[in-house]
């Protein structure tokens, strides 16, 4: 995974909107919620409540003048009792961004037992970051950015230390992960419809799926 | 239970009462945080809870030890604890700071319990303790509201079921039969907030005691408009699709087989008011519907399609969420194009009052159609707009219907004529009435007044009730 590096431009015709479905993965209350909200709305809630199942949603990039990328995201709810759930989210996953919370260490054990779940179960080709968030408390930090930056490198994964509250780094998270995508491998992929929580139909092979429609 | 029990009983209560009350700052920040912002956002919708305290209530706090005050201070109490005595939940302050109090709780059940026996009541002071053992849990009420023993058992039951609605009895049974001692807390968490908020309505909303739910007034075009919506193209797994607007119920598709019991509906409803999570995504969750079947789970897609209206969807299948979605954009431009939604819309927000309607001196009603198991009530208005006001009528409804529905001696007919206003509660083989007037009202204008009403419910039944909501 590590070794991958894609090249978007040519990748790229004139114009072109790719979908991607990005899953958020992480403990609860970790902030995964809140990267979502910052990401879509530009919005920040102090006391944001507990997911409750999923919540879906989408947000559309623009990388350059020619590629848009529309994630549809999965945030999940990271609490035990939907623990066995998980696979129905990543399943169909192009990629993942699996959150800790910097200010408590065992979030990113958390974080990592989701990262080697992704890597046995979900796609192979899936693009993973990881996302340190809650920056800005820094004064209560509990995990070293070089620690987690090391376990990033061996692990393959793009890695950011993000704030929803303040926004640091959130734009840049989910654009990193569009870049990294293999845009040239959709180009004549086409649409499907509706097949479980699969909403393009998307073999499982096939990692990823584009769209020239410009929803 | 001896004078002595009695006795024990209520001072343990109070010892435990400080535990409460000596909650740091920091753990209070620390409930807060766990339930992630949830018990402010319920309370900020209620503004005068912290107000409304009635006088009586105000003396029996002053002449308590102040250390005791913030926590006893609160007239009514629901804890849950495993049979085992570990704590699940409590109404009031930190669940892990009542251990000890759950302690004494499992020890008067199991008190009981060696006798072959099952502790239901019982009086202590102002106080009334209510017991439902209903293993693996135990869900207790102490409460000083004067509320009675049918209602608070009630509310427990409510809250059980919203238990079982996160987890299905199936589920819960096996956790404890597996390990006893099993912390549910770590199961339940990011729900609470639905336990919280259940806590709350039973204080506003007469539905839970009158077990009916409350229809939005809209005109019989518009509801129909919008049970055609949901009629067209439904997705072969759906179940049920439900229309709620302001925590009222619009219009509700069903297969003709499966009615759907109003206390699964107000846990769904409790559901969309107890966390604002749903009002930022398409939400898709498995959700148990206690009174349909305890044990399975089902799948419940919720997406707010106006500022104050959600549609529920529920499907038996786990892999139909975007079958759903796309369904809901297809109903969303139907109603939109017809102008429906917007004028689901401004119904939700014009509700009626009873000065529209035009009976001197009547100042509020809750009607329940029996056969349709649903009710309507007027939006309130001053004097009933203050909370201590409001809390005291909703105590007054509580109490007519607890006399109407007696099960040693139950009435066709209740009036109590009080200091501040009069009630006349009446019930028929076809409604339950409940009507409030000026307390300066003879009664045979009560009974002339209320006639009135009843006539002006039967020319606007249409519009107050769903009379026939669209099946397949
Ligand atoms: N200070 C700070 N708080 C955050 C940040 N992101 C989330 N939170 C807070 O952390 C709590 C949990 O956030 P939430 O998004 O619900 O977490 P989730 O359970 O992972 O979805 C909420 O009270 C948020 O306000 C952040 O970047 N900085
Ligand atoms: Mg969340």
């Amino acid at each position: 995974m590590a070794a991958r590096q894609q090249q978007q431009q040519g990748a790229s015709t004139q114009g072109k909107t790719y979908q991607f479905k990005l899953v958020l993965l992480g403990e609860s209350a970790v902030g995964k919620s809140s990267l979502v909200m910052r990401f879509v709305k530009d919005h920040f809630d102090e006391y944001r409540e507990s997911t409750i199942g999923a919540a879906f949603l989408a947000q559309t990039i623009s990388l350059d003048d020619n590629t848009t990328v529309k994630f549809e995201i999965w945030d999940t709810a990271g609490q035990e009792r939907y623990k066995s759930l998980a696979p129905m989210y990543y399943r169909n996953a192009n990629c993942a961004v699996v959150v800790y919370d910097i200010t408590q260490s065992a979030s990113l054990e958390k974080a990592k037992a989701w990262v080697n779940e992704l890597q046995r179960q979900a796609d192979p080709n899936i693009v993973i970051a990881l996302a340190g968030n809650k920056s800005d408390l820094d004064s209560r930090r509990a995990v070293e950015t070089e620690t987690a930056q090391a376990y990033a490198d061996e692990a393959g994964l793009l890695f950011f230390e993000t704030s929803a509250k303040t926004a640091h780094n959130v734009t840049q998270l989910f654009t990193s992960i569009a870049k990294r995508m293999p845009l040239d491998q959709l180009a004549d992929q086409s649409r499907n419809k509706n097949k479980g929580l699969n909403p393009r139909g998307v073999d499982l092979s096939r990692p990823t799926n584009p769209n020239n429609c410009a929803c | 239970m001896t004078d002595q029990q009695e006795q024990e009983l209520s001072t343990s209560l109070d010892s435990s009462s400080s535990i409460g009350s000596s909650l740091s700052e920091n753990n209070k920040m620390y409930n807060k945080l766990k339930r992630q912002g949830s018990r402010s956002s319920v309370l900020a919708t209620r503004p005068g809870r912290s107000q409304s305290i009635s006088k009586d209530s105000q003396k029996q706090v002053m002449n308590e030890d102040p250390d005791t005050k913030t926590w006893s201070r609160h007239k009514k109490h629901f804890f849950i604890l495993s049979s085992a005595g570990k704590p699940i939940w409590t109404r009031y302050g930190d669940e892990a700071g009542i251990s000890s109090l759950m302690g004494v709780i499992q020890a008067i059940i199991s008190f009981f319990q060696a006798d072959d026996d099952s502790v239901k009541c019982m009086n202590a002071g102002h106080h009334k303790f209510v017991f439902q053992l209903k293993d693996p849990l135990y869900l207790v009420a102490v409460a000083k509201t004067g509320e009675s023993e049918a209602h608070l058992r009630d509310q427990l039951l409510y809250l059980h079921s919203q238990i079982l609605s996160v987890l299905t009895s199936l589920q819960l049974t096996k956790i404890f039969e597996q390990r006893i001692n099993f912390d549910l807390r770590r199961l339940l968490s990011g729900t609470e907030v639905f336990l919280d908020s259940l806590s709350t309505l039973f204080n506003n909303d007469h539905g839970f005691m009158l077990g009916a739910l409350q229809c939005l007034r809209v005109s019989k075009t518009l509801r129909d408009q919008i049970g055609n919506a949901l009629a067209d193209g439904r997705p072969k797994d759906l179940l049920y699709a439900i229309i709620v607007s302001n925590g009222k119920l619009v219009t509700l598709l069903r297969p003709r087989k499966h009615s759907l019991h109003p206390s699964d509906l107000h846990l769904l409803f409790n559901m969309l008011t107890g966390s604002t999570t749903f009002r930022t995504a398409e939400s898709w969750t498995p959700l148990c519907l206690p009174k349909l079947n305890s044990k399975g789970f089902l799948h419940a897609y919720i997406c707010y399609i106006e500022r104050d209206t959600a549609v529920v969807m529920i499907s038996t299948n786990k892999d139909s969420f975007f079958e759903l979605s796309d369904w809901k954009k297809q109903i969303v431009e139907t109603l939109t194009s017809s102008g429906a939604l917007l004028k689901l819309q401004q119904a939700a927000d014009e509700s009626y009052s009873a000065s529209d309607i035009g009976i001197p001196a009547l100042r509020h009603f809750i009607y329940k159609s029996k056969m349709h198991i649903q009710f309507t009530c007027p939006e309130l208005e001053a004097p009933y707009t203050n909370p201590v006001n409001r809390r005291r009528l909703h105590r007054l409804y509580q109490r007519s219907h607890d006399r109407l529905h007696s099960k040693t001696r139950p009435l066709k007919l209740y009036y109590l004529a009080g200091e501040h206003e009069s009630i006349l509660g009446w019930i028929t083989s076809s409604f339950e009435l409940y009507v409030v007037f000026n307390a300066t009202v003879p009664k045979s204008t009560v009974i002339t007044s209320s006639n009135h009403l009843l006539r002006w419910i039967k020319k606007h039944e249409d519009m107050l009730f769903i009379l026939n909501s669209p099946v397949f």
